[in-house]
């Protein structure tokens, strides 16, 4: 039909038609962007007129068992001022918007460069002389001098000069790939030259109120801002110790106060100020849902080891919102809620006590000449835990390690670690009440059966699986005929020898692992469901390799002496010991209060559990228990506890222990053993135990000589502070 | 009165008419500039009395343009254009004082007149299109592959000035003008096809050489479109808030009070300017876009409407020119809105805040409404009316 038409007309039609065509494609974009997407682009565009503010929250606190406090978030304030008032270009400015003032602008317009200058010039002076005051009341009341002001103030410029000297170099270097050479680079002020710096942090509500009012003379170039900090009010304490019950050759009469700095820090723990990528992975404030105001976000307190670390869902808060919109009018307000509060089983003032006694002031955690050390010299610092139980909770009333943190002894090559939980230790003959009572559970056993100690235990090897006393130098005694409770008192080896081979390897096995070993006890203090394993006994395989190898009956022998491939914590062995005060009612230990258990009854033949307990009694107080005398010398001994009113039951643990290196480089020192105490005790009317205390010294040698006189310095802690009347 | 009583020179001399499409375009033009003033008022109204004043300068501006006689317009077209040429070579001249030439976000393309700055480009455009038709009139050699590339050495200068000052988008304008001025003035197919496919190729091999701000909208756009919202914080942020506004327009849009207080709270940039379109969208929603689309179709066929009523090749390839020229700004302005097409500094003509840009669309309504006011005089030989014979 076109072609009654001339060319031309046609042409204009082909136009049309395509303009027609792109007509529709815009107007399709549109009817998608208006229709299908315009309820939420709507919403979008809305949500930008309104502006959102978080309100700061707290941490909740933590207390001690007596409801002290170990932690708490304290408000401050801080000092700000505007970066120009550090600088001093603030004084130009000013002078500059006196000098306006006076001439008035219309004059100032017309005014040349050079008499503009001469004004400022002239106001200048009098701005300069403000600021200087300015800062001496900064240094009169945030009480220091006027020369380390300066030098505070010296370093914020340089740092701030400094950033922003890189943050330029980096701006330029994209600008020019973006723009190139001809387009030439401004640098505009780094955030740090805008917003203002803290002169004077954390200081009191009244300097605070008085900077303010300060602010308004000085037009708003000085911000008191709220802070928060986290304080630890227990954390440093001074103790005083009786040195009077030390063993003889160190006692003293007059008392040493220890002071202490960082009481219970490995356990209670501490708070960064920095948020982690990992912190913001697990928990984001920002969501693809909006916000989660629990959320972590920059600048927050997140919880750093220890109680802060493990239990940071309960103490931390909830942020507040406040919406508002722009002509400033409150929409919408979401109050702040503060962290949970926790409480904690430690008695904040037996921790301290018992670190003082650890303390390498005092001496015990040192060797001392009658330590027996034939290998460390005397003096050189040891390593060591003690955990206390309360029997009838399983609660944690202290638990220390030494060298604490930020002790000077071990920062060579040695990781911090709260050792008394997390450190993993062979343990010893302290584990021989446990194999009485499992191998008469059993029935392996009878109540009155006696098993004979030769020396050695294989019949023609005297040279392994000996008694520890068929050795030379105590001319290869041996203890002949003995019962279960004289076996424990004297730590016959032989006796054990016997009765794990009698339990067979892997029953041993099981029976020590419903004592706790194994177990994942330090993570469980906080948290009941922890699971995974502390420590090491041998696996499946491990058993399989010992058979295939015939290795097995003489590794039955060792591990039922606590040798051998086994390994547990100070905490596992004070879980064990205060089963065993229960009669067998398994309670997995714990730091916080009002804090479920996991409980189990082993079903402890309660006849053996009786004879062990005798044992253990015979062990610390009859003179043949190995538990119960500081030996000196011929003729020269005292008792090892020397402490009144109380009943007492332990027993001690002598572990061979793995090669020892004094720091990161220094030669391996071998034959040294672990020094393990393990000591419960009752006032003296009663008949169970009441409390548990678990020590060990690491290479400390003789469990008796070395960890018993620092059982005996927390009984006495345990007694002052109440726990044994 | 008969052939025979008329002098020569009234043989020559147009007629007017009265009624005629020019005054769809005049009308169309005055409702869009309306609508430019209310839209600009949304966000600053200060502008806006701007805008009414520039507006009666542009509506003079093409009064007078209308009774230019199209012969002058003719003989002036090539000084026009040369004119045109100086001035964009002057943005360009090394050691030209800020003052005189002021740079903006790095590009040269305004010439400081005291009271507002004028654009040599928007002159040029409209120089372009009158020496192009001027050069097209009664010839033919653009029906072979050799002429027609004559015919885009015309384009090809003030292309490359503008160009490099800068402005992309204003330099894009000239191909759909070109091209439909050849299609009008019945060059064939096969050529344009080939030129189209070579100018596709060149533009590929153009892309290295942008300016990295240009690549950043491209990669942008690409992924704002397959819904990548990486970039809407950075280099795709305007066309991202342009969107959203656009869409929070809805159907209906939104009351003044509210699209102002929405605009502020957005911080979308060049919305009284470039991106003017979105302000339209957000206040009248679907409907206020699909009208300004119509208020563009009708000036189209206005203007396309304006040769029809004329014989002399000059006017006819005019009307093509210019009308292409104001349709593909508006399209191109448009599409980069909504997401479309990458965004570059267009103004969306009669109704962006801005002067050259107003009075030069003004002045090319002008054109049109003497273009379609006219009656061809008696001695007008037909222009481009070839045999169909090898169209393709």
């Amino acid at each position: 039909m076109f072609k009654s038409l001339i060319l031309f007309h046609r042409r204009l039609l082909v136009l049309i038609a395509v303009f027609t065509v792109v007509l529709v494609v815009l107007v399709a974009q549109v009817g998608r962007l208006t229709l299908s997407q315009g309820q939420e682009r709507f919403v979008q565009a809305k949500g930008r007129l309104h502006s959102t503010s978080y309100l700061p929250t707290w941490r909740g606190k933590i207390t001690d068992r007596k409801g002290r406090v170990v932690a708490e978030d304290v408000a401050s304030y801080d000092i700000s001022v505007d970066w120009d008032l550090i600088t001093g270009d603030r004084s130009k400015r000013m002078a500059r918007r006196d000098a306006k003032a006076i001439v008035g602008s219309d004059e100032w317009k017309t005014m040349s460069p050079e008499k503009r200058e001469q004004f400022v010039a002239s106001m200048f002076p009098q701005r300069e002389a403000e600021r200087q005051h300015f800062w001496e009341i900064v240094a009169t009341e945030g009480g220091i001098s006027s020369e380390e002001l300066a030098e505070r103030l010296a370093f914020i410029r340089e740092e701030v000069e400094h950033t922003a000297t890189v943050v330029w170099a980096r701006q330029e270097e994209a600008h020019r790939r973006r723009y190139g050479e001809h387009v030439p680079f401004v640098s505009r002020p780094i955030r740090e030259q805008i917003e203002p710096h803290v002169v004077l942090p954390r200081v009191s509500d009244e300097i605070a109120m008085q900077f303010s009012l300060l602010g308004d003379v000085l037009d708003g170039a000085i911000h008191v801002g709220h802070s928060r900090e986290r304080a630890y009010p227990m954390r440093s304490q001074a103790v005083l110790l009786d040195r009077s019950t030390l063993p003889k050759p160190m006692v003293q009469f007059d008392a040493i106060e220890v002071s202490l700095e960082n009481i219970a820090e490995l356990i209670v723990g501490d708070v960064r100020g920095e948020v982690w990528a990992e912190d913001i992975k697990r928990k984001p404030f920002r969501t693809r849902n909006g916000v989660d105001l629990r959320g972590y976000r920059a600048g927050d307190e997140v919880g750093k080891r220890g109680i802060e670390k493990s239990m940071e869902g309960t103490l931390r808060g909830k942020r507040g919102q406040v919406v508002k919109h722009r002509s400033g009018d409150e929409l919408e307000r979401v109050e702040p809620v503060g962290g949970e509060d926790v409480q904690i089983t430690l008695d904040m003032e037996l921790q301290a006590r018992i670190e003082a006694v650890l303390s390498y002031e005092l001496g015990l955690m040192r060797v001392q000449p009658w330590h027996g050390n034939k290998v460390l010299p005397e003096g050189t610092p040891l390593r060591g835990a003690v955990v206390v139980l309360d029997v009838a909770t399983s609660e944690v009333l202290a638990m220390v390690s030494t060298p604490a943190l930020r002790d000077e002894q071990d920062v060579e090559g040695y990781p911090w670690l709260n050792i008394a939980a997390q450190g993993y230790y062979p343990p010893g003959s302290i584990i021989k009440p446990l194999v009485l009572v499992s191998a008469m559970t059993d029935g392996k056993l009878g109540h009155d059966d006696s098993i004979e100690c030769v020396g050695h235990f294989f019949k023609n090897v005297k040279d392994a699986a000996r008694c520890w006393i068929y050795r030379s130098k105590y001319n290869n005694q041996m203890h002949g005929k003995l019962k279960s409770v004289e076996a424990i008192a004297r730590s016959c080896n032989i006796f054990f020898y016997e009765l794990g081979t009698r339990l067979g390897f892997e029953s041993l096995l099981d029976w020590l692992q419903k004592f706790g070993m194994s177990k994942p006890l330090a993570a469980q203090l906080t948290n009941v469901d922890a699971v995974g394993s502390e420590g090491h006994v041998p696996s499946k395989e491990d058993i399989l390799n010992l058979r295939k190898r015939g290795a097995l009956a003489f590794e039955t022998v060792s591990i039922s002496i606590g040798q051998g491939a086994l390994t547990w914590s100070p905490l596992h062995a004070a879980a064990a010991y205060a089963t065993l005060a229960r009669g067998g009612i398994w309670k997995s230990p714990t730091l916080l209060s009002q804090h479920g258990h996991f409980e189990t009854d082993l079903q402890l033949d309660q006849e053996s559990v009786k004879l062990a307990l005798a044992g253990l009694q015979d062990s610390v107080s009859k003179r043949y228990g190995t538990g119960s005398r500081l030996r000196y010398g011929p003729d020269n001994e005292e008792p090892t506890f020397n402490i009144d009113g109380v009943r007492l039951w332990g027993k001690t643990g002598t572990a061979e222990a793995p090669p020892y290196r004094l720091t990161k480089d220094s030669p391996l020192i071998k034959g040294l053993d672990h020094s393990w105490f393990l000591v419960m005790a009752s006032p003296a009317g009663k008949t169970k135990p009441v409390v548990v205390v678990a020590v060990l010294v690491e290479h400390g040698g003789s469990g008796g000589r070395v960890a018993g006189p620092i059982a005996n310095q927390v009984l006495h802690a345990l007694q002052t502070k109440g726990y044994l009347k | 009165m008969s052939l025979r009583t008329r002098s020569t020179k009234q043989l020559h001399l147009s007629k007017t008419r009265r009624v005629h499409l020019g005054w769809i375009v005049v009308i169309a033009a005055i409702l869009l500039t309306l609508l430019g003033v209310e839209a600009i008022d949304t966000t600053r109204p200060a502008t806006a009395v701007r805008q009414v004043v520039l507006g009666i300068v542009g509506m003079g501006s093409a009064f007078a343009v209308a009774f230019v006689p199209q012969r002058r317009l003719r003989q002036a077209s090539w000084w026009l254009y040369v004119g045109g040429l100086f001035l964009l070579l002057f943005l360009l001249v090394p050691g030209v004082p800020d003052f005189i030439v002021h740079p903006r976000n790095g590009s040269r393309r305004w010439i400081n007149l005291g009271v507002t700055d004028f654009q040599p480009s928007e002159l040029i455009k409209v120089a372009f299109v009158l020496a192009l038709a001027s050069h097209l009139r009664f010839k033919e050699h653009y029906r072979r592959f050799g002429g027609l590339l004559v015919a885009l050495c015309v384009a090809l200068p003030p292309m490359f000035l503008i160009l490099v000052e800068p402005d992309l988008g204003t330099a894009m304008l000239f191909i759909p003008a070109l091209i439909a001025m050849l299609i009008a003035a019945g060059a064939k197919y096969r050529h344009l096809i080939a030129i189209a496919l070579l100018a596709i190729v060149a533009a590929g091999s153009m892309y290295p050489m942008l300016r990295p701000h240009q690549k950043d909208r491209i990669q942008a756009l690409i992924a704002q479109v397959q819904g990548d919202d990486r970039f809407e914080q950075t280099i795709g942020y305007q066309g991202a808030r342009a969107m959203t506004l656009i869409g929070a327009g809805q159907v209906l849009g939104v009351g003044k009070d509210e699209a102002s207080e929405l605009l502020r709270a957005n911080h979308l940039p060049e919305e009284h300017n470039d991106m003017v379109f979105a302000v339209i969208s957000l206040r009248w929603g679907l409907f206020g876009a699909i009208g300004t689309w119509v208020l563009y179709l009708l000036l189209g066929v206005g203007g396309l409407g304006a040769s029809l009523g004329c014989k002399d090749p000059f006017p006819r390839l005019v009307a093509v020119g210019l009308t292409t020229m104001l349709l593909s700004q508006m399209v191109i302005n448009t599409a980069m809105t909504i997401g479309l097409a990458p965004i570059t500094g267009l103004t969306l003509p009669f109704i962006s805040a801005g002067g050259s840009s107003l009075v030069v669309a003004w002045l090319m309504a002008g054109i049109l409404f003497g273009i379609a006011m006219r009656r061809d005089p008696l001695m007008t030989r037909e222009g481009f009316n070839f045999s169909d014979e090898g169209m393709m």
